[in-house]
């Protein structure tokens, strides 16, 4: 019998005994980039928390592998599921390779001196994320860019076949961004399973394989990629106007969000942009 | 498992930068209790006032002293120079795991309230109680956890634990000061001049049950340490890198706040509070050597605590005073350097 790798099973979670989201369902397929998106304050990063075990849920379960994270040694967690919260805080001094060597935390024992496959694993997570050159380096005297794919690293070097994203492109410029989007495609190919939280809808559009929307701690929307992302819903989830055009090179789906003051050129291209 | 050329490249890197980081480490370790050593002949060849020669020391130290030599060598001075090395290191040891912890060089036992309390807790005993030796341990113990108790209890409550430990702490301080304060207010003149002298901070009068005291509480706490300190070290990324990492966050912060405790009680019950040690091992070690861990910080004290003893019964002019006095002369200075130095920052 194979599960879903991650699964939310009737879960209510949130801060202060106020529920962000009720009794939700969600299932994170084995082997693909799920996106999750929605509108600030939707309960996207919430549901990511609870489902990686830095919430606790009020009620239902969050199942990983088929087991209830709840009941699961932490360290067993560790060894499936590795995790990259917003925003992570960089002690002072760290180097880069110090902070990747906690990355195999879950798997040392205590008093085991470093193996083989422990320097593989940091080594392999430093190449894959193009952070050998900086391995020396202390972590705050990197730039965003260089930081956030050295939390990436720390999360590859756990071994985890899952990896949970909260937001990994907010604050880097255009050419990070993709960076960061291009590893978790690599990461993918080689059979990882990823959900990420994404603010930008474009971004879930070209990368994700599955999209979750979500608005007012509820699923409003999931499957397919293709299925999902829609002009009904931009102004569902969103309420922003927009056209979806196929991107003349790949294909996939490019989101155009529509402003008050953006105008057809002549009206013979569009009747109306406004609703 | 055969991997790619340039992964096993940066494998051989990481081998490399690890060896080099650990053969720093013992290094700075073996140069270190090499001081020590010195510093520890020096203490018992020196001793302080009751003046043996330099001879009958070596005669007493060799088995073939008089009475009188092997009594001040072998009872007085011997115990008295590794009281100060356990101490220091149990001082040493409980500032530099507060101060990582706390991320915050200022939050060691002596400074937000630990220490205090075992302070009071001790002056109560030798005052009102009107007694000494083990019981003032068991004072200054039950104060220590009574000032960790607050401190968790006041300081509780998410992420936010950390910040709000260091001013928690400096109330608490206050709060155990003015106990301190009353007791000494209430004492005849007898009970205030014991618990001045143990408040102080004086090595003065150390025997044998101290060393074992010490010995049994520096062993236990070395041992916790040992199965606490990567947990420790996972905390430093923050709360939910943590978890993630598969720390136990809670049980981690509790059990490092409290054997913190338990190691600056128990050194203080013996030595009453001494000034300064937990402040400025961790970073001094840290200058030293930057990956060092926490048992450098631990060592350091040693040094720090015996130096000090020594020249609290040797220096010209003013000795002898209490040990205590000449810690906070130079851990004054260093406090200051600390605050004045914004970027301080302890690894």
């Amino acid at each position: 019998m194979t599960f879903n790798p991650l699964e939310v099973r009737s879960a209510t979670a949130g801060y202060g005994g106020i529920p962000v989201f009720r009794e939700l369902d969600v299932v994170v397929r084995a082997g693909e980039i799920t996106a999750l998106v929605g509108p600030n304050a939707c309960g996207k990063s919430t549901l990511l928390r609870a489902m990686s075990r830095l919430l606790p849920v009020a009620s239902g379960a969050v199942l990983l592998d088929g087991e209830d994270i709840a009941t699961t040694p932490t360290r067993d967690i560790a060894k499936k599921l590795g995790v990259l919260p917003q925003e992570p805080v960089t002690p002072g001094g760290i180097t880069v390779t110090e902070l990747v060597w906690r990355g195999r935390h879950p798997h040392r024992r205590l008093g085991q001196r470093p193996t083989h496959a422990d320097r593989l694993a940091i080594a392999q997570a430093l190449v894959q994320t193009g952070t050998g050159a900086l391995a020396d380096r202390p972590v705050d005297s990197l730039s965003g860019g260089q930081r956030q794919r050295v939390w990436i690293a720390l999360a590859l070097a756990q071994q985890t076949s899952t990896l949970l994203l909260d937001e990994p492109t907010s604050y880097l410029d255009v050419a990070h961004q993709l960076e960061v989007l291009d590893l978790l495609v690599d990461l993918r190919n080689q059979g990882k399973t990823i959900l990420i939280v994404l603010h930008d809808l474009g971004q879930a559009a070209r990368y994700a394989d599955t999209v979750i929307a979500m608005k007012d701690g509820r699923v409003v929307r999931s499957g397919p990629t293709r299925e999902v992302v829609t002009e009904e819903l931009l102004t569902d989830v969103f309420g922003v106007v927009a056209r979806i055009i196929e991107d003349p090179d790949t294909g996939s789906p490019l989101v155009l969000v529509r402003g008050r003051h953006d105008h057809p050129r002549s009206s013979a291209d569009r009747v109306t942009l406004q609703p | 498992m055969t991997a790619h050329p340039t992964v096993e490249l940066a494998a051989a890197q990481v081998l490399a930068a690890g060896r080099l980081a650990r053969r720093r480490t013992v290094f700075i370790a073996g140069s270190l209790t090499f001081v020590l050593l010195v510093v520890l002949v020096l203490s018992v060849t020196l001793g302080g006032s009751a003046s043996i020669s330099l001879s009958d020391t070596l005669l007493a130290a060799a088995g073939r002293g008089d009475g009188l030599a092997d009594f001040v060598v072998f009872e007085n001075r011997v115990p008295r120079s590794l009281t100060a090395v356990l101490a220091g290191a149990l001082f040493g040891l409980s500032g530099v795991v507060y101060q990582r912890l706390v991320m915050n060089v200022l939050a060691t036992p002596d400074i937000i309230g630990v220490t205090a309390g075992a302070a009071a807790g001790g002056v109560v005993v030798l005052v009102l109680l009107e007694r000494s030796g083990v019981a003032t341990q068991v004072g200054a113990l039950a104060g220590a956890f009574i000032a960790v108790t607050f401190i968790i209890a006041l300081s509780a409550g998410g992420s936010a634990v950390v910040h709000r430990l260091v001013l928690v702490g400096i109330g608490i301080s206050a709060c155990f000061a003015s106990v301190t304060n009353y007791v000494l207010a209430q004492a005849d003149e007898t009970g205030t001049e014991r618990a001045m002298r143990w408040l102080v901070g004086s090595l003065h009068g150390a025997v044998w049950d101290d060393v074992r005291v010490l010995a049994v509480a520096l062993t236990l706490s070395v041992v916790l340490l040992v199965l606490l300190v990567r947990d420790l070290d996972n905390l430093r990324l923050g709360d939910d890198i943590a978890t993630s990492l598969g720390s136990r966050v809670r049980s981690t912060r509790r059990g490092v706040l409290l054997v913190g405790a338990a190691m600056a009680a128990v050194s203080t019950s013996v030595v009453g509070p001494v000034a300064f040690i937990a402040l400025v091992c961790g970073p001094i070690a840290a200058r030293l050597d930057p990956r060092g861990g926490i048992f450098v910080p631990g060592l350091m004290g040693a040094i720090l605590l015996l130096a000090s003893d020594v020249a609290a019964q040797n220096a010209p002019l003013i000795s002898p005073v209490p040990t205590g006095a000449i810690t906070a002369l130079i851990g004054a200075p260093v406090l200051v350097v600390l605050l004045v130095r914004r970027k301080a920052s302890i690894r």
